[in-house]
């Protein structure tokens, strides 16, 4: 009899270990996702933490468990509210995003606080342990604020900024060429600025490139298809950086051509 | 619809930049040019260029008609509009860089 109860605590302990970590991580910011299986895969026939059990990273009693769980997911779905309303203030602070972009991006966030909430009142009902953990495990399953949302909202203000700059060279590209032509700077000098426009229109037909597909691959990725549309993101983010790099030469030229021909 | 709606702005900006810029070049600037101050055009995505790439009292224009003061805030713009872009691109790789902490990666 001495050798059963160690026992029966040890396997309990084991059978919540993975679920601990997770647990801690809940209120952070990974999205740290586990099972819920995790929680009762113990040869334990009991379905519910053992009296000394431990949930996540929840110890004590039932009744214990169950309030910290709660707890926990009450400040996690804070947390991610509070990403939520940081993105819809970057939103709407961006000066070049597009009115339809705008849109669908505060749709979906408006739509992911709606369902958050209402997940939160679900879990504070909830009168067991596992099924406390079970609907906590849709905070991060469910929304992916922190790892799909939150990079496909500011991808998509980039992509956005990237191509309200790409329009405002080409609109001033014209005067440029003029005056190069017109310029009565040395030949020397009217040459390197002749490079330097070709190789600005050559860096901005690059990066408009680059940039024009970045918001259709990513507004609509949605949390159920994670982790499996995940490269797409890091597909986009390399876009954008492409983009951004070649803007950025382009400006460089504009100013070499600018001080060629001294305007 | 998004490219379609900056495409047209720039189509329709461009050559007005272009005719104003030649305009400014074969003739004596206006005595009362509009400065980059004020003359400013929207441009897609709530960015503004310069209305006209003419000179301007007080900057430096050679013989080309286009004026150093409103390039300079071309570059001004740019540079905001590029800073603004490197912010958001760092905050997406954030979230990126977090799922390394995915267990199903």
């Amino acid at each position: 009899m001495r050798l059963r109860h160690p026992l029966r605590v040890g396997i309990a302990t084991l059978a919540v270990t993975a679920a601990l970590g997770a647990a801690s991580a809940l209120p952070t910011m990974a999205d740290t996702s586990v099972s819920p299986s995790a929680a009762t895969s113990s040869s334990s026939p009991a379905p519910s933490p053992s009296p000394a059990g431990k949930v996540g990273g929840c110890v004590g009693s039932p009744s214990t468990i169950l309030a910290c769980i709660k707890s926990r997911a009450a400040t996690a779905i804070s947390n991610r509210e509070t990403a939520l309303q940081q993105m819809t203030t970057d939103i709407n602070n961006s000066a070049d995003i597009t009115s339809s972009d705008k849109s669908t991006l505060l749709g979906q966030i408006q739509a992911d606080e709606s369902g958050l909430t209402a997940l939160n009142a679900t879990i504070q009902a909830d009168t067991t342990a596992q099924q406390a953990w079970t609907d906590a495990q849709t905070i991060v399953t469910g929304y992916r604020v922190y790892l799909l949302e939150a990079p496909k909202v500011h991808l998509v203000i980039v992509a956005d900024t990237e191509g309200a700059v790409e329009s405002h060279i080409s609109s001033v590209m014209p005067a440029l060429q003029t005056a190069i032509t017109d310029s009565t700077a040395s030949a020397a000098n009217k040459a390197k600025a002749q490079t330097a426009y070709n190789d600005c229109s050559s860096q901005l037909a690059a990066a408009e490139s680059a940039s024009s597909g970045i918001v259709s691959e990513v507004i609509d990725l949605l949390p159920s298809g994670y982790p499996g549309n995940q490269p797409t993101l890091v597909s986009a983010r390399q876009s954008a950086e492409t983009a951004r790099q070649e803007l950025g030469t382009c400006r460089t030229d504009i100013n070499t051509i600018r001080s060629a021909l001294g305007i | 619809m998004r490219r379609l709606g900056r495409l047209g702005s720039a189509a329709l900006v461009g050559p007005a930049v272009l005719l104003i810029a030649a305009c400014g070049h074969s003739a004596p600037a206006p005595a009362s040019p509009a400065t980059a101050g004020t003359a400013q055009t929207a441009a897609a995505g709530g960015a503004t260029v310069p209305s006209a790439l003419t000179a301007t009292p007080g900057s430096t224009t050679g013989s080309t008609g286009v004026g150093s003061d409103q390039l300079n805030q071309f570059d001004n713009q740019i540079g905001n509009q590029i800073n603004q872009i490197d912010n958001q691109i760092g905050q997406a790789n954030q979230g990126l860089a977090t799922s390394e902490g995915d267990p199903t990666q």
